[in-house]
């Protein structure tokens, strides 16, 4: 128990300290995924949107397909990524391989498809009301679309946060084409197995809690979002 | 007097099911017609094929004297001279004032105008004191009564009102 102890000790004291490396490490996590999460927003709304509404040949196997990508494995994704730049790789003229960049293009891999796939899911289990009654008063298809999403938007929040979720967590594809150097692609969960593979317990514990704080903060500001737009609070009443 | 509606073997079905067969039917303007049946009779499906909101599987449409071709810009003018009322009254998540605003906003009207309308048209369906209310929280007929005021406000000539008769008292005296 009391390694534990220590850490949140130490955890205290290193966000205290304003460790400057700790404080790198923690804005690269930010930066890389915060990064990868925009990307992966502004391919995975439209395409979750488009896979909803339009009529697709193959639909199924397109979800089908998104459904099993939004399970990718990290270390997989972080393989393929790193296939694709490394020097003898398509993109290895880059010279990518081993920068943050690699690392957004990584989680983007993994966050995209939850993204896509999640809103897909919120803007099919709609009812068919919603473009009826936008249609019957009067809205283009472009405006009843835009209406579409925004009856939509808790469950497209609600993939945002999800996908945020597993790309600040990820270690396995950052670890393989960041390559966790001082300085340089160190993230916080690549610290924490660098710090555990070091015996440094206490300290792993301590980056492990500012990832925890950092994922709380975020998803505070998130939730806080949500509620502005929202205004009215949609929850089931239940008695 | 002109027809606003004509359909000619009108079927529509879904999958092996018919569900509507009209072999005629015209509508002439001016008047007020009511569809009775019973449940699963098709009454629905033939107002959302007048719609313009179903697509009949054969025969031949007309609306508001233009043959329907389906093509997306045809179907937005015909759709903006009409309106619906459906049964469950569907609000959009937001306030009472977001719902009748909703079709003034979509024909791009001025703000200042918009908020002048939507003042009347609540106080003529008697739920001025529920501009700001959320509209999931209104009672069915409070709702029927705003799905009412949202589908009259622009100077369409056809409205279709799908409703069981008793949900709703119109506070109005007619003029």
């Amino acid at each position: 128990m009391s390694i534990f102890v220590e850490g949140i000790k130490e955890g205290v004291y290193l966000i205290w300290q304003m460790d400057p490396e700790i404080i790198q490490v923690t804005l690269l996590s930010l930066q890389v995924s915060l990064t990868a999460l925009l990307l992966s927003a502004m391919l995975g709304i439209p395409a979750g949107a488009a896979l909803a509404l339009k009529k697709i040949p193959g639909k199924r196997i397109w979800l089908n397909t998104i459904y099993t990508l939004m399970g990718l494995p990290p270390v997989l994704a972080g393989l393929l990524v790193y296939l694709l730049l490394t020097y003898r790789g398509p993109l290895g003229q880059f010279e990518l391989l081993f920068t943050p960049s690699a690392m957004v293009f990584a989680q983007v891999l993994l966050a995209a498809p939850i993204v896509c796939g999640l809103t897909a899911r919120a803007v099919m289990a709609l009812p068919q009301d919603v473009y009826d009654t936008a249609a019957t008063l009067g809205a283009s298809r472009r405006q009843a679309s835009a209406t579409i999403m925004r009856e939509a938007r808790i469950g497209i929040v609600a993939a945002l946060t999800t996908a945020f979720g597993r790309v600040i967590a990820e270690v396995g594809a950052v670890m393989l084409v960041g390559g966790n150097i001082r300085w340089s692609t160190r993230v916080l969960t690549t610290s924490i197995v660098l710090e555990t593979r070091m015996g440094n317990f206490s300290t792993a514990i301590a980056i492990g809690l500012i990832l925890l704080s950092l994922s709380f903060l975020i998803n505070l500001l998130i939730l806080k979002l949500e509620k502005r737009t929202l205004r009215y609070d949609n929850t089931i009443q239940i008695t | 007097m002109t027809t606003q509606f004509k359909l000619h073997n009108v079927v529509k079905r879904y999958g092996s099911r018919t569900v509507l067969t009209i072999d005629q039917l015209a509508l002439p303007e001016g008047r007020i017609y009511t569809i009775m049946g019973p449940n699963g009779s098709g009454k629905s499906t033939l107002l959302r094929i007048m719609g313009l909101l179903l697509v009949n599987d054969e025969g031949e449409l007309e609306v508001l004297g233009e043959k329907v071709n389906w093509e997306k810009e045809q179907l937005l003018q015909l759709r903006r001279q009409m309106s619906m009322v459906t049964q469950t009254a569907f609000m959009f998540q937001g306030s009472v004032e977001y719902n009748v605003a909703y079709g003034l906003k979509a024909r791009n009207m001025k703000s200042r105008l918009i908020r002048a309308r939507v003042g009347e048209m609540l106080e003529m369906a008697g739920m001025s004191a529920y501009r700001e209310a959320d509209a999931r929280t209104l009672s069915g007929g409070e709702r029927q009564k705003v799905a009412l005021a949202r589908a009259m406000q622009s100077n369409q000539k056809y409205c279709s009102w799908m409703s069981r008769l008793p949900t709703l008292i119109w506070p109005v005296q007619p003029k």
